[in-house]
């Protein structure tokens, strides 16, 4: 290996050193290259040893702790660095699978929409019964009534009955919707709520 | 050698080599004044010209020199002062341990 050879692998063996710091070391070899004359260069070489040795002797007084640390500022990027790329790491991990979650997040969505909705079909169908059982049973009541004192009292008494049944359903429904409305509806806000709240805290701790 | 140089004393070798020449010297004339001293592998002293030089004890300049640039070092005043100090401490220790040596008692 000539000086060249030597020179450009030290440079190499530098490049995790600040960049003025480099410049400095291989300035300073060059130079005593050049002083040294081409007669020397092999000797210089072998004494050196290797690029990776003189490398090490100038990393060792840079980062080292042994010599006078309080003389110049020791760099510290380490934890900086790590958290830093931990981050980048997160980021690119969030985008890579971003299809991923996303899909799921839409799903999740989706379902919670879905239930809601299924829920509401539900509420309007129970209200909507129960306001047909009413009204048929008042109608159906009211013609066995009619028809009761209009002459056809066996007809009409049926009539009257099955009336009266609807209205029974119909107040038996009208109390269930009211405590749905009252008591279920409430516990399932309440849930929803404190499910999302919980997701909501898991994420936050971990970040 | 069987006594090893500390990073003090190599720091006093390489001020007191650099303090002989009033117009400042250079990388490799510098590892061969010290190598006549001591014996350090070559790739010692850049480290310890850096260190000196961040401490202030040294100044760097550029001189043009047969089309190319060389880099000089000097002392400063805070070099100087430096030296003097270790001047002084070496004579302490060394005359302590010559006194030991050879049998003298030490007061």
């Amino acid at each position: 290996m000539n000086r060249i050879g030597f020179l450009r692998q030290l440079e190499e063996l530098l490049r995790d050193i600040p960049d003025n710091e480099r410049r400095e070391a291989m300035e300073y070899y060059r130079n005593y290259f050049e002083d040294a004359g081409p007669e020397n260069e092999e000797k210089i070489i072998e004494e050196l040893g290797s690029p990776a040795k003189v490398a090490e002797s100038i990393k060792k007084d840079l980062f080292g702790d042994t010599y006078q640390a309080e003389d110049f500022v020791k760099p510290d990027p380490a934890p900086q660095a790590d958290k830093t790329s931990r981050n980048l790491l997160i980021a690119v991990l969030l985008v890579v699978t971003f299809p991923f979650w996303i899909a799921v997040l839409a799903a999740g969505f989706g379902l919670l929409l879905g239930a809601v909705g299924v829920l509401f079909g539900l509420s309007v169908c129970i209200i909507a019964m129960v306001g047909v059982f009413f009204v048929a049973g008042i109608v159906l009541a009211a013609t066995g009534m009619f028809k009761v004192f209009t002459g056809f009292p066996a007809v009409g008494l049926v009539v009257c009955g099955v009336g009266m049944l609807l209205l029974a359903f119909g107040t038996l429904g009208l109390l269930a919707t009211v405590w749905a409305v009252g008591k279920v509806l409430p516990w399932t806000i309440r849930g929803i709520v404190s499910l999302c709240r919980r997701i909501f805290q898991r994420k936050g701790a971990s970040i | 050698m069987a006594f090893g140089t500390g990073a003090a004393l190599l720091d006093a070798i390489v001020l007191a080599v650099v303090s002989k020449e009033e117009e400042g010297t250079y990388g490799y004339k510098i590892t061969q004044d010290v190598r006549k001293a001591i014996d350090v592998s070559e790739s010692t002293l850049y480290p310890v010209l850096r260190r000196l030089q961040k401490n202030q004890n040294l100044i760097v300049y550029d001189v043009e020199c047969g089309g190319r640039n060389r880099r000089y070092y000097k002392l400063t005043d805070i070099g100087a002062g430096k030296l003097s100090e270790y001047r002084e401490e070496w004579a302490d220790y060394s005359s302590k341990i010559t006194k030991l040596f050879s049998g003298e008692e030490l007061t």
